[in-house]
This record gives structure tokens, C-alpha cells and sequence, in this order.
């Protein structure tokens, strides 16, 4: 396999996938480092930079002809968290080089990638200055246009709510403040440290030999628990026609069926487009178009949004108590669990079929030793019943309420 | 007769069958996965509002009229079908574009209940006056919610100054006004001009066999096998040249966002259409793309993140708009206008012209990844009245001499800048 290749120290797991529908092959770097602000500030310039220069293509037009020479194929360094973790990520996507019937033009394609990790564009000390101080720049810039998307706002602004300073509040790309005071020397020392990093999983997809190593020093994490307290609310106002309400619910899950079972009642609620929650705030009243739940299981909380016109903030604030209230009763029909049970299973069955799915997920079984297979899975959830779901909604408490008033009426 | 396409050097192949009637049926065999997909396409989008049906008769009807009805055909007295198809584990959606409106579901399990009752759809009229009513505010939430979205309020804004008299400047939803004027009358003259076998197709994705066809053909319930012509849509002409050429709104947003426009001649013929769209594709990348002189240029002085570039045609329309977000739209106003105003031929080197033709043949080969992905293709492609193996033929065939007289048309630089709060 290619690990060797790409990794200065043994990854603590590798696997290589076959599957022979696909017309690409991915590969996938993740790196995991413990969730802060500073690692997740860091790893996002970091993940410019590399992206940007390195020593032999020293800006994006060179780097973007060379991915034209191999024919589109392309990379993205990013970060992600789960849990009290942060992950580091470097995925290449690549046309099947088989198909092209251009070996050569692939061997080519693992070097360049290779080099954009290894072989950056360095100065003195560090990064190289223009490189590091334009990047800086620009990573600053797209963190301002975040705040154009409503919905990504107002989740933020929620988790910002709850966890105030905690780590566990912390957003993916860190933060502005604590990018702008970042050094060059400091994030070179950053990335020397992340490439002798130990705990790395790599995945490589396609048309491969199936293969997997796992090293001895594999060892599971625990997530460190958050002490929820009350429900902090808070509001802003916003120039924009639609309203949003973001709220999170504490849920905590009774062992692994008390998670699959808020699995479904997240569903349930607002997890598609038969949903309780969809039914009767969108089709019913007509009070919204956009209305769904997200269950976090790594930090034990359900994510409730609904965009609306501002004058229904009370009716909606009412049905909803009275929705949650409803399920507790289990006043839901049979046809409510079994949709959020089939649409669950159907997502977790149709994962073979999407390479950079497959691979998360995969990723994600390794990282927290869930050892089992996806029909293992599906067979969990299949097992999940009404009972389950009512305890499941009398242990849930609201935990944050984050309202971003609209209100323009064009 | 079943119709065989393959392309032996993608490793792929589809089946046609065309019944009397007009209605195709498409099997698209992918072996490995587990998933299967069935897509209903009607060919009646946002753009068909003008019409004349069989007795001569013109209709006019409002815009947004191709969505709303997408909206309502789910709808029935009993459990409706999205609901009985959810209930099945089937994946279920639709969508609207400006020349068809699609229904589709993918399932692991159940695929053939699942597909008679998709099949239903363009034969039940579930619908009513009550449930029109409801939709209507619905989809008032959908419309605030995208022109809430700085950078689709910057492009909409552009393309209804440079089209106010077609279609293509309105949103597919429609507006307000076009929203009130929606009646069962106007849904019912849809279903009965548009939704007949011979203006429909559907298209199978999955891991089926050749022979499987013949098998869903049977399955086809008599509907699919009346022979209805379709009405036809009347071709409308805009040629508005905007008053102003810059236009400016003020938003809540901390960066610009702003849409370079430019409307251009529309062209009839689909083949030569498509060889247009194949040349723009390629021009448009090696002048404003990643690897072109300008991006480097406006990346590095950070008057740009990034850069979206698309040339979009169809039935009366033809332009193609640059989407930015950076504080200096002025700036990258005069820059655009600098390179196209050049002899474009001279600018584009042998070399670009190859790693652009590579980069798209990878592009497309990364295209059949996915059974969803092969289904907007074809259906995409379909409607462009080619095929989708035929692609890649296309971009071959481009050579440097066909880069000519290709920025020639009125343009629009549409701004949503940040509100001055006092």
C-alpha cells in the first residue's frame, strides 16, 4: 500500500478498498489531534498553505495545471471534529488512471501529491512569507463570508451559546482572532509536528487489492464529558426575510441502543422529508419551508432548525412543545417509526456506493472501535421500537435556543 | 427495438426502447452497487409558460407554474405517494430546471412497488384548491430563502435586468405576483399538454441487465402507451439591453458579492449549441479558471476568493456570468473587460488547450461514479439534444482556430455590497 509513501511514521491503521463501480481512486489522510482552538486554527492555515505552494509548484496556477495535466484530478486539505477530537484531513481524488489507459500520468500523480505534503514552499525559519502571510489573509476573508449563510451562522452561534469557551464549542476552522495572532514559526513547527504525528488512519479506495494493517498502539478515546446546565437563550437581528431558530437538546444515550434510538428519533422528528416536525410546521400550518433535526451523537445532542417569517416565532415555539411533548406520550403512528427506521437503514446500505461516504464512515468505525459491519448496523436499528423512542424523548431537555430574527419584507 | 449505446473506452453502455407512443424507457446497467435509481423525466421546466396547444389555443401561464406543479403532484386523498414510497425505504425527491421537471427514488430494497407508484404520478390529479392555497405559502419561504443568499440575490439580479421579457429572468419558483395567480385550472392545462407519454422518459439505474428492459416495459401501466402529442412552446425573444450596466442593492453581508453578466445572441440549432457550450467551457477555464493569468493575478493581490464561471444556454437565451466575492468588484470589472477585449486567439497556447481538454476528460470519467450522477448527466445532457457518450467527442474536436468573436454581447456587472449601518 501506499502509506509508506506518503507517511513518515506507520499509520495506526491502513486499508485499502476495493470496489469496481467507481471510475476514481481516493485517498485519505486523516490525522487526529486533540480538539482546541489553536489546533483548529492552525490546521486550517496549515491546510492553505499546503493547498497554495509548495517548493516545486509555488502558487495555485501551477499547482492547478498540474491537476489538469492529471487529468482533474484533485486534493483538499480540511479539518473536521468528532467528539473531543479534531481531525486533520487530506483527501485525492484521481480519474482511474486503468481506465485512461495511463499508467505513467498516475505514477506522476502520487509524486505530486506526495510533494504538496512533504516538499512545501519554505523561507527562513518557516513557511515562505508572502505565501504564509497571503493565505492568512485570505483564511481571515473566507471566515467573514461564513456569516452570509444564515443557517451556518446560526448553528455557530448556537454551539457558541452552549459551550461558551469549552473546546468542545470550538468551530472546525478555530478561530479569527486566534489565526491573526498565529507566527510563521509557530505553524511550521505546527506541521513538522503533525507529519511525525502517530495517530494517522489511511484509507485508499477504488480499484485496489483489498488489504488492511492495524498497529499494536491502537487505543480507544474517551469524550470528555460537558456539564449542560439550564437553557441560555440568546437573539440577533439579522437584514434578511427569514428568520432561523437553532436549538439543541441534550440527549443522552442509554449505551449503544440508546443512541441508535436517538438516531431514530432524530429522524423522526425532522430527519426527512415525512418527518413529524415537516409534516406539520411545513405541510400543515405552512409556517416554514426549511425544517430539520441533526443528532450529534459525539456530543449527546439533538440540533432542531427551522427558517420562518418572523411572526411566527410564538405558534412555532408552541407546536413545537407540543410536538416533543406528543412523542413522549407516544402519540406517533407506526408508519412515523418505520420511515425513520427505512430511511436510516437505506442511508446506511446505499454508504458502499459513495467513495468519500464509505470512507468516513469507515474512518469513523475504526476511530471509535465500532467493529461492526454496516448489515450490523442496520440490523441495530431495525431492532429499535416505539418504547425506545418514547424513553428516548422523555430524557430530552432543551439546552440552548438561538433565535436570528428576520423580519424584511420584500 | 432496443437501441444500444456504449462507450467501450468509459466502459459503460445504456439501452433505449421508444414505445409507439412516443415514451422512452432508458436501462443504464451499473454492476457493484447497491442501489437503484428510477427517474421519471417530463420535458415541461420553469422556461415553458407560453404554449399553443393542439386546437391553436395560446396559454400564458405564470412563472413558477413548472415547479408549483412539482410541488403537488406527490399530493393525493389518501397517504400520499412520497409518503408510501418513504414508508417503502425508498429515497424520494424532485426537481425543477428550466427545461424539465424530474421525480425520482433511489432504494436498496422494494425497487419494484416503489417504481409503480412513481409511475402513478403524471396519471393522478390529487390535488386541490385548499392544497394549492397552502402551497402557495410554502413556496413564498422557499423564494425569502434563497434571496436571502448574497451571492444568488447578486446573480438574480443580473440575469432579470438583462432578461425581463423571458422566462430565464425569473426565478424557477416564480415571484409574489406569479405565486397568487396560481389555479387548479392552470395545473390541470399542464398535466394535460405536457404530462403525456410522448414529451416523458424513464430512465433505470442500477445493477439490472439489458434484459431487465423488457421486463419494465410490461410493467408500464396503459397510460404510458397512449399516443398524445404534446403542446408546443412558444419561442420567446428578449433583446433588452439594460439601461444601466452597473447595478447595486445593500445587504447584510461582511464581503461583496458580485455577478459579471453577459447576454449573447441566443442560437437555435441544438448541435451547434453544444459546440458553443463545449468552446465556452474551455475559453472560460483558460482565461478566469484556477490556472489562468487573471485568478493568479486577483488571487494574489486578495481581490478575490475564488471564482465561479458558467456559460448557460437554452430555448432564446444565451449568456455566461462570472460569480466573485471580494471587496474590489470594480477592480475585477476592468480586468474582465481587458480580457476579453483581447484577440483571444492569440492568448490561448497549444498547451493550455491540451491540459484543459485532459482535465475534462477526467472530469467526466469522474461523472459515472455515482448512479445519481449518471442521472443528471443524461437527463441534463438529453435535453440538450445530445448524447451523453458524445461529450468527450465534442471537446476533442475543439481546435485553437474556434475562439473567435466569442465576448461579443451586452453586459451587466450586478453588486450586493455590505449595508452602511448608521
Amino acid at each position: 500500500m501506499l502509506q509508506d509513501y506518503f507517511l513518515n511514521q506507520p499509520p495506526v491503521l491502513s486499508h485499502a478498498m476495493h470496489k469496481l463501480s467507481v471510475k476514481t481512486d481516493m485517498l485519505a489522510f486523516y490525522f487526529v489531534r486533540e480538539l482546541s482552538v489553536e489546533e483548529a486554527s492552525k490546521g486550517a492555515l496549515l491546510g492553505k498553505i499546503l493547498s497554495s505552494g509548495s517548493a516545486h509548484y509555488p502558487d495555485i496556477k501551477r499547482i492547478s495545471e498540474m491537476e489538469q495535466y492529471l487529468y482533474g484530478s484533485f486534493h483538499y486539505f480540511d479539518m473536521d471534529k468528532y467528539g473531543d477530537n479534531l481531525v486533520f484531513i487530506y483527501k485525492i481524488i484521481m480519474p482511474s488512471y486503468k481506465i485512461l489507459e495511463d499508467l505513467e500520468t498516475g505514477r506522476a500523480a502520487l509524486a505530486f501529491y506526495r510533494s504538496l505534503l512533504h516538499e512545501p514552499l519554505v523561507g527562513e525559519g518557516g513557511f515562505d512569507d508572502q505565501l504564509f502571510n497571503r493565505e492568512k489573509k485570505m483564511l481571515l476573508q473566507s471566515l467573514e463570508t461564513l456569516s452570509k449563510d444564515p443557517f451556518g451562522y446560526a448553528h455557530r452561534s448556537c454551539v457558541k451559546l452552549l459551550y461558551g469557551d469549552h473546546p468542545l464549542g470550538t468551530y472546525k476552522y478555530g478561530s479569527s482572532e486566534v489565526i491573526e495572532a498565529i507566527t510563521n514559526e509557530e505553524l511550521y513547527r505546527y506541521y513538522l509536528d503533525l507529519l511525525d504525528h502517530e495517530m494517522v488512519f489511511f484509507y485508499h479506495h477504488g480499484d485496489v487489492k483489498e488489504e488492511r494493517h492495524v498497529q499494536d498502539h491502537f487505543h480507544e478515546r474517551k469524550i470528555k464529558p460537558f456539564h449542560f446546565e439550564g437553557l441560555k437563550s440568546a437573539s440577533e437581528e439579522v437584514i434578511g426575510s427569514q428568520s432561523i431558530i437553532v436549538e439543541a437538546y441534550h440527549a443522552p444515550a442509554q449505551g449503544e441502543r440508546g443512541a441508535q434510538a436517538m438516531l431514530v428519533l432524530s429522524h423522526l422528528l425532522g430527519g426527512h422529508a415525512n418527518s413529524l416536525l415537516f409534516r406539520i410546521l411545513r405541510e400543515q400550518k405552512q409556517y416554514c419551508y426549511s425544517v430539520y433535526t441533526k443528532y450529534d451523537r459525539y456530543r449527546d445532542l439533538i440540533f432542531l432548525t427551522i427558517a420562518f417569517h418572523e411572526g411566527h416565532y410564538e405558534d412555532i415555539l408552541e407546536d413545537l412543545a407540543a410536538i416533543l411533548h406528543s412523542v413522549g406520550e407516544g402519540d406517533f403512528s407506526f408508519e412515523d417509526l418505520e420511515m425513520a427506521r427505512k430511511d436510516i437503514m437505506g442511508t446506511l446500505v446505499s454508504l458502499h456506493d459513495s467513495q468519500s461516504s464509505y470512507v468516513e464512515y469507515t474512518f469513523l468505525s475504526d476511530y471509535f472501535k465500532r467493529m461492526e459491519t454496516i448489515g450490523e448496523r442496520v440490523q441495530k436499528i431495525k431492532d429499535i421500537t416505539k418504547e425506545d423512542l418514547i424513553s428516548a424523548a422523555n430524557s430530552l431537555k432543551k439546552v440552548a435556543h438561538f433565535h436570528l430574527k428576520g423580519g424584511r419584507d420584500d | 427495438m432496443i437501441k444500444s449505446f456504449e462507450s467501450p473506452r468509459l466502459q459503460e453502455a445504456y439501452y433505449v426502447e421508444t414505445l409507439p407512443s412516443g415514451f422512452m424507457i432508458i436501462l443504464y446497467p451499473k454492476a457493484d452497487v447497491y442501489q437503484r435509481g428510477a427517474y421519471l423525466s417530463v420535458g415541461y421546466g420553469s422556461l415553458c409558460t407560453h404554449f399553443v396547444d393542439g386546437d391553436g389555443r395560446i396559454h400564458h401561464h405564470p412563472d413558477g407554474s413548472a415547479h408549483f406543479l412539482e410541488h403537488k403532484l406527490f399530493e393525493t386523498s389518501g397517504m400520499n405517494i412520497f409518503d408510501q414510497m418513504g414508508l417503502l425505504g425508498a429515497d424520494v425527491n424532485a426537481f425543477t430546471t428550466h427545461d424539465n421537471t424530474c421525480f425520482y427514488f433511489n432504494t436498496t430494497e422494494s425497487f419494484d412497488q416503489c417504481l409503480s407508484l412513481l409511475l402513478e404520478i403524471p396519471m393522478l390529479r390529487g390535488y386541490t384548491e385548499e392544497g394549492i392555497e397552502s402551497e402557495k405559502r410554502i413556496i413564498m419561504r422557499e423564494i425569502e430563502m434563497y434571496l436571502d443568499d448574497a451571492d444568488y440575490a447578486a446573480y438574480h439580479q443580473a440575469v432579470s435586468a438583462l432578461y425581463p421579457k423571458h422566462p430565464i429572468g425569473r426565478d424557477i419558483a416564480g415571484d409574489k405576483d406569479s405565486l397568487s395567480l396560481m389555479t387548479k385550472q392552470v395545473l390541470d392545462e399542464i398535466m394535460e399538454h405536457f404530462y403525456v407519454p410522448s414529451n416523458m422518459f424513464l430512465l433505470l439505474v442500477g445493477d439490472f441487465k439489458k434484459e431487465d428492459l423488457s421486463y419494465y416495459r410490461e410493467m408500464l401501466p396503459s397510460f404510458y402507451h397512449q399516443s398524445r402529442a404534446a403542446a408546443e412552446i412558444l419561442p420567446v425573444l428578449d433583446e433588452t439591453v439594460p439601461e444601466r450596466t452597473i447595478i447595486e442593492t445593500a445587504e447584510d453581508v461582511s464581503i461583496p458579492s458580485f455577478t459579471y453578466m453577459m447576454k449573447l445572441p441566443p442560437i437555435e440549432d441544438d448541435y451547434w449549441n453544444y459546440r458553443r457550450f463545449v468552446k465556452y467551457s474551455i475559453i472560460l477555464d483558460v482565461l478566469f479558471g484556477e490556472s489562468s493569468d487573471f485568478f493568479k493575478k486577483h488571487y494574489d493581490a486578495g481581490h478575490i476568493l475564488d471564482c465561479d464561471v458558467t456559460y448557460s444556454f437554452g430555448k432564446g437565451y444565451r449568456f455566461l456570468s462570472m460569480s466573485f466575492e471580494g471587496d474590489h468588484p470594480m477592480v475585477i470589472y476592468e480586468s474582465i473587460k481587458e480580457t476579453i477585449g483581447k484577440d483571444i486567439s492569440t492568448m490561448v497556447k497549444p498547451k493550455e488547450m491540451e491540459l484543459i481538454k485532459r482535465q475534462n476528460l477526467g472530469h467526466y470519467l469522474m461523472g459515472f461514479n455515482s448512479i445519481h450522477s449518471i442521472a443528471m448527466t443524461f437527463i441534463s445532457f438529453y435535453y440538450q439534444g445530445i448524447s451523453m457518450f458524445d461529450y468527450i467527442l465534442h471537446v476533442e474536436e475543439i481546435t485553437i482556430d474556434d475562439f473567435n468573436e466569442l465576448f461579443n454581447g451586452v453586459e451587466i456587472l450586478s453588486i450586493v455590497r455590505k449595508e452602511q449601518k448608521e
